[in-house]
């Protein structure tokens, strides 16, 4: 078997390996499975207590803790908003009579659980840590 | 009223049936201690004056919400103030109690005790800590000091690449208190001091506003009537000429006193971004009496600029309060009658102008105040602000001048400090 032959064989394998080492970059939303794909005005009114019903599905959103990485990357990327904002936004909406932030949780993980578990629930984790099943609403 | 309301209440629960499911709910508080203190030995809204006090400013509350399912939801806020039917002494207080009913995006229906929207900052001016005012200019939130009210909002946002926008219908009535500050004895009856009058007063009005990403635009208008709740008629004084070139008003109970005082209220805010950071915040109320000759006829405004620094918020604002001229004449007529003694009986007459005077409502006078708050993390902030108000022929609404003083015509400065936090 000459050098080109065995080039043409192990060529195939690389491709294969370096598919495999490519993981998904970005931040998922992600959702309940009756919570139909969203765009990114939708997440963002949706974190703002500004959409509560989509096609008739009541949304009822999470966030990661404050204080998490994720949680400031996700303010900044899908609602415009550093953390310091977006906690006096939801003090002031609360104190006006508005309606209370979504609820905090602690990890991607409980996340997954709870987007998987109740309806019209949405979340976000890292794009890398949706698990196969979980519905992604929108990727950036 | 109250059988009206319980059916507004049924109504809105029959129409949408309450699934039983696990209630979502959650405690919030807020409070503030503050300090103020003038160089003016004449107290300012009621309670400001040379010894300082803190019983301006401070309060404490707590906000339950409680989320039946995400189309309704219970909002209940408790605070305990300095009270409202008296100068000393604090009492606890219902400031919302109201049920929401969003059965979509679009729409929210509450029923219970309830804000009026009016102002920019109606709804949260009991926590401090979201906004930066040592306190929001008197000249604009003192011409509309009963915020609270038991009835029915109904409220319709939408949106599109403008902003958002939002209108909102309420109505509803509460029963409060008139605030009068008497020099001289009035008519003889009482001694001179203050007095709170218990009023009952309806309500209704319309509220626009529009929000986009970085600034704010409302626009509102009220019809109310008020009446005293012992059944009393507001007096319509009548001009009377006992003799060329002399004249008083009579206050004594006639056929055309009224029963109800009609005013309406027309109020315009904008909260702006202007350029590197700056923020304009002005407001304009305008109230105008129906039937009742009365200080209440009255327009304030105020105009600010604020610039967040980091931490530091510090800002600067001109608040103006006026009563109509031709409602500030009746006042200087009153508070300056001297009937010669050959009008008999002179002196009763005089005092009965005088108590008028008082009983009349009325202001004049402007304010300038530099200020800066401090935000202590997310939560919390310092505030210190240091304000001059010039009074121009008298504000008997905001200042007690007693008797043997002049009421108009002078100034003061009012140093306030505090701390304000939510959690």
């Amino acid at each position: 078997m000459g050098r080109l032959a065995l080039g043409r064989l192990f060529a195939p394998l690389l491709l294969i390996v370096a598919a495999g080492a490519v993981r998904a970059e970005g931040i998922a939303v992600v959702g309940h499975e009756s919570v139909p794909r969203l765009d990114a005005v939708t997440v963002q009114r949706i974190f703002t207590g500004r959409v509560v019903e989509l096609n008739g599905v009541q949304i009822t959103a999470v966030n990661l803790t404050r204080g998490s990485g994720l949680r400031g990357r996700f303010l900044a990327s899908f609602v415009g908003q550093d953390e310091e904002k977006y906690v006096a936004y939801w003090t002031v909406r609360r104190f006006v009579g508005l309606g209370m932030p979504p609820a905090e949780l602690a990890s991607s993980a409980e996340v997954i659980q709870f987007v998987s578990r109740r309806p019209g629930a949405v979340g976000y984790v890292d794009a890398s840590e949706v698990p196969p099943g979980v519905k992604v609403l929108l990727l950036k | 009223m109250k059988h009206r309301l319980l059916s507004l209440l049924a109504a809105a629960c029959c129409a949408a049936p309450l699934p039983v499911l696990a209630v979502d709910y959650s405690v919030a508080g807020f409070g503030t201690l503050g300090y103020a203190r003038s160089d003016s030995p004449y107290a300012y809204q009621r309670v400001i004056d040379s010894g300082g006090t803190f019983n301006r400013d401070s309060l404490f509350g707590v906000q339950l919400d409680a989320s039946f399912t995400p189309q309704w939801s219970a909002t209940l806020q408790a605070r305990m103030s300095p009270s409202d039917h008296a100068d000393k002494g604090w009492s606890p207080t219902l400031s919302w109690a109201f049920l929401t009913w969003r059965p979509d995006n679009d729409w929210r229906i509450r029923v219970g005790k309830l804000r009026m929207p009016a102002y920019l900052h109606s709804s949260n001016m009991d926590v401090a800590a979201t906004f930066d005012f040592a306190r929001l200019p008197a000249e604009v939130y003192w011409l509309s000091p009963t915020p609270d009210f038991t009835g029915a909002s109904v409220i319709r946002d939408w949106s599109n690449r403008y902003g958002d926008f939002q209108l909102e219908a309420h109505w509803g009535r509460t029963d409060t208190y008139w605030r009068q500050y008497f020099r001289t004895s009035y008519l003889g009856f009482k001694p001179p001091g203050v007095y709170y009058l218990p009023i009952e007063l309806e309500v209704k009005g319309l509220t626009f506003t529009y929000r986009d990403a970085e600034d704010v635009v409302k626009l509102s208008v009220m019809d109310a009537r008020d009446r005293m709740q012992s059944g009393e008629r507001w007096k319509v004084p009548t001009r009377v000429v006992p003799a060329p070139g002399v004249s008083y008003y009579d206050f004594i109970p006639g056929p055309g006193d009224v029963l109800y005082q009609h005013f309406r209220v027309f109020v315009v805010g904008a909260d702006l971004g202007l350029w590197q950071g700056v923020r304009l915040q002005a407001e304009y109320a305008k109230r105008k009496s129906m039937e009742v000759p009365g200080g209440i006829n009255s327009s304030g405004g105020y105009v600010s600029l604020r610039k967040p620094m980091g931490a530091w918020t510090p800002y600067v604002y001109y608040s103006k309060a006026k009563a109509a001229e031709r409602d500030l004449e009746f006042y200087r007529q009153l508070d300056s009658s001297n009937l010669p003694a050959s009008v008999d009986p002179s002196g009763f007459i005089n005092a009965m102008q005088r108590s008028g005077a008082d009983a009349f409502g009325v202001l004049d006078q402007h304010t300038w105040g530099v200020g800066t708050s401090y935000s202590v993390g997310v939560n919390a902030k310092l505030k210190a602000e240091l304000a001059r108000t010039r009074i121009g022929l008298g504000s008997n609404l905001m200042v007690d001048v007693p008797a043997g003083r002049e009421p108009g015509n002078w100034g003061f400065n009012v140093l306030s400090l505090s701390y304000s936090f939510v959690f």
